[in-house]
């Protein structure tokens, strides 16, 4: 017998001595479920000759199951949306390609090169091959632009666009060093926000030896979902 | 009886095709198990895990596993092992952390898409989210079957078949839970009129 069920047992027992009225509860339950044979009606009914409140009781219980169920099924249609993984989750090579993601940079490497996947990657060096004129600072292109200027182009141009929403407020520090010269180097993570339309949206989960893999989610049309 | 019986053989026939590698068989019969599996990981999980979060790890944990299952008779108790594993083990972290990003860029996470669509679809009352909540209070031995039984799919056998009690302790765990349930609420009602009182007797006191 497993803990759960010992310990189920023994409340239980206890019960029996503070709820003497099983019969009656029984009697109740019966007839809400449908359950009540033509005896549990006879006995219901010579019980509530003599105590009325049973009636009472009855509604309430009732009342409270209804109550409980439609809450119920409003909470589960939330499962309706949950399929099984389907066939991804066999594709060995998807799956040898999420644990080298996942390996390198967890959830968001992931994330990006399943985004990747279905998009198609674009080439980072074609936006540099570019020339020139690049959106944002006037004369200066991508090609002559210092780092700092660079991304800012890329902040501006991705929320004309809307590819970008914005940047995270908390950076990430990896590291900090100090440098012979007194000064300290400090490597950390900054965090883009940035807005993708997919035919697809995948949710990413790990198996037992943590190699994470895509599933097929369905997003509910109304707001955001955290996926 | 004989219906029951009929049922039995199916679905168990079902298992068996889900066992052997039948995709088909296995959707079928997450279909038919998705509501009773939500239900019973609604009993066992903390408030802030997200329902859909484990039912995925839940489905997940179905494909990879289903062949390792010897008796197919045993499945309904093997799924509700799983669920209640997945809904006892899940960190809150995961989803914390994905909601407030979306918070911090000013993007109100869905994070209740079931309420949404509640209010749309159903006559969802304060008070049957006070019973839901009651409801939920119970010890878990009363609180399961009590949830199990509120899905019209799930029989007493059912439920007995899934939890490993015999129907006669379901029944008795129903009789009872529902008992509590009512006790509990009527404490609720109770110690709510006396606050309330003390309230007007206070604001009456403290009047000029």
């Amino acid at each position: 017998m497993s803990a759960e069920h010992e310990h189920d047992n023994q409340i239980d027992e206890v019960l029996d001595e503070l709820l003497p009225d099983h019969a009656r509860d029984l009697l109740i339950s019966r007839v809400i479920d449908g359950r009540a044979s033509s005896q549990d009606w006879d006995r219901f009914r010579a019980l509530a000759a003599n105590e009325p409140s049973i009636w009472c009781e009855l509604a309430t219980t009732q009342e409270q199951h209804e109550s409980v169920r439609d809450e119920l099924a409003g909470m589960l249609r939330v499962a309706d949306r949950v399929e099984l993984p389907g066939g991804i989750i066999d594709e060995e090579g998807t799956r040898r390609r999420m644990s080298i993601a996942s390996k390198w940079g967890g959830w968001a490497i992931a994330a990006a090169l399943l985004i990747a996947w279905s998009l198609g990657m674009p080439r980072v060096t074609s936006t540099l091959d570019q020339g020139p004129q690049v959106a944002g600072i006037p004369g200066i292109g991508l090609k002559d632009a210092q780092p700092e200027q660079a991304f800012e182009q890329y902040i501006e141009s991705g929320q004309k666009s809307g590819k970008v929403i914005s940047e995270m407020p908390e950076q990430l520090v990896v590291e900090t060093k100090p440098l012979p010269d007194g000064t300290i180097e400090v490597i950390y993570v900054r965090q883009i926000i940035e807005r993708r339309v997919i035919d697809q949206a995948y949710r990413m989960m790990q198996d037992e030896t943590g190699n994470a893999f895509p599933v097929p989610v369905r997003v509910e049309r109304n707001g955001y979902s955290a996926f | 009886m004989r219906r029951k019986l009929d049922e039995q053989r199916v679905n168990e026939g079902v298992v068996s095709a889900a066992i052997k590698g039948d995709r088909d068989a296995l959707a079928l019969l997450w279909d038919d198990s998705r509501r009773w599996i939500g239900a019973i990981i609604l009993a066992h999980k903390s408030r802030e895990a997200d329902l859909e979060d484990l039912l995925q790890q839940v489905a997940m944990q179905i494909c990879r596993k289903i062949s390792t299952l010897e008796d197919p008779r045993a499945f309904r108790g093997w799924i509700r092992t799983i669920a209640i594993n997945i809904a006892r083990a899940e960190g809150r972290k995961r989803t914390r952390r994905k909601r407030s990003m979306l918070r911090l860029v000013g993007l109100e996470p869905n994070r209740d898409h079931t309420k949404d669509m509640a209010d749309e679809q159903f006559v969802e009352s304060e008070e049957s989210r006070r019973v839901y909540h009651a409801a939920r209070s119970l010890p878990a031995g009363y609180r399961e079957p009590v949830l199990l039984r509120c899905l019209q799919s799930m029989s007493y056998e059912q439920i007995g078949d899934a939890m490993g009690l015999p129907v006669t302790t379901i029944e008795t765990r129903i009789a009872r839970g529902r008992r509590m349930l009512r006790e509990i609420l009527e404490q609720q009602q109770k110690q709510e009129a006396t606050r309330r009182a003390n309230m007007q007797g206070s604001a009456i006191g403290g009047a000029p």
